[in-house]
């Protein structure tokens, strides 16, 4: 991944992961159930990992431009 | 949110002062695994922080039924043979972080050598139905949370290590531990006159 890349990568991580959390306490609370909090925060870790844990190409679209390869100098003879 | 050099200095940086930080998938996968590791252990202080809202109030009925010995062993024991009957609703007690109660009856006393004497006569582990589908009659016949014992045998024995049971005036009490699945463990009790032993 490329610079833009990774960071991206890491805010779509916490934001997939925290809305996930926020919903799954909403509906287990709502439905008095703590098993369905955590298979919604489940689903919500799975999906997190399929975008982010892959190399996709959107996360490779500002690809850093590296110089051109130097070529090593001769060293300059002494005295 | 996290900045790339607190968390990680100097050693990710390139000398031109770009930072990786998620560059490969084991990196990527440390990251994700322990952010939300993080953000788990953030809804389980809020749910157990939930339990402090829940209010119950359940009905609770416990009294002797009957006192079927009462005898002295070896001149230093006595030991009195009852049944009690006990009529407890503990449904309204179950919240959503609740894993199990356990209940149980003791005998309280006072005796002129200690003030407070509870001997535990029976015990319960009562664990919740699943609240879906919604139970047939059949289910809700054995849900444990309402307990209806009516002139039921003491687990334990009643025992008392003087001579003291004559004439005792003894409380009934139900005490229920509520364990949750995540956070601290609370305990309520009622306590209820059951009379004097003959």
């Amino acid at each position: 991944m490329d610079f833009v890349g990774q960071r991206r990568a890491e805010n779509v991580l916490m934001a997939i992961v925290i809305a996930f959390a926020a919903v799954s306490f909403v509906v287990g609370y709502a439905q008095k159930d703590f098993a369905l909090m955590v298979k919604i925060n489940g689903v919500g870790l799975a999906l997190a990992l399929l975008v982010v844990l892959p190399d996709w190409p959107f996360f490779n679209l500002n690809q850093w431009k590296w110089l051109p390869a130097l070529v090593p100098e001769e060293k300059p003879a002494k005295k | 949110m996290f900045s790339a050099k607190a968390v990680y200095g100097n050693s990710a940086r390139l000398r031109d002062g770009k930072v990786q930080t998620m560059h490969s998938i084991w990196h990527r996968a440390n990251s994700s695994l322990t952010f939300f590791g993080t953000v788990a252990a953030v809804l389980c202080l809020l749910t157990t922080g939930t339990d402090f809202f829940h209010e119950s109030n359940p009905s609770v009925s416990l009294k002797l039924h009957d006192v079927r010995r009462l005898v002295q062993h070896h001149g230093s024991k006595e030991h009195a043979v009852v049944t009690f009957d006990l009529d407890a609703d503990l449904r309204d007690v179950f919240s959503w972080n609740t894993k199990q109660l356990f209940a149980f009856v003791q005998a309280e006393y006072e005796t002129p050598e200690n003030r407070i004497n509870q001997v535990v006569l029976w015990d319960s582990i009562i664990q919740q139905k699943p609240p879906r589908p919604p139970p047939p009659p059949l289910l809700r016949r054995g849900d444990k949370a309402y307990i209806r014992l009516n002139a039921h045998k003491t687990k334990y024995a009643f025992i008392e290590p003087g001579r003291y049971l004559r004439n005792r005036e003894v409380n009934l009490t139900l005490v229920w531990c509520v364990m949750p699945r995540v956070g601290a463990m609370y305990t309520q009790q009622r306590v209820l006159p059951a009379g004097k032993l003959p």
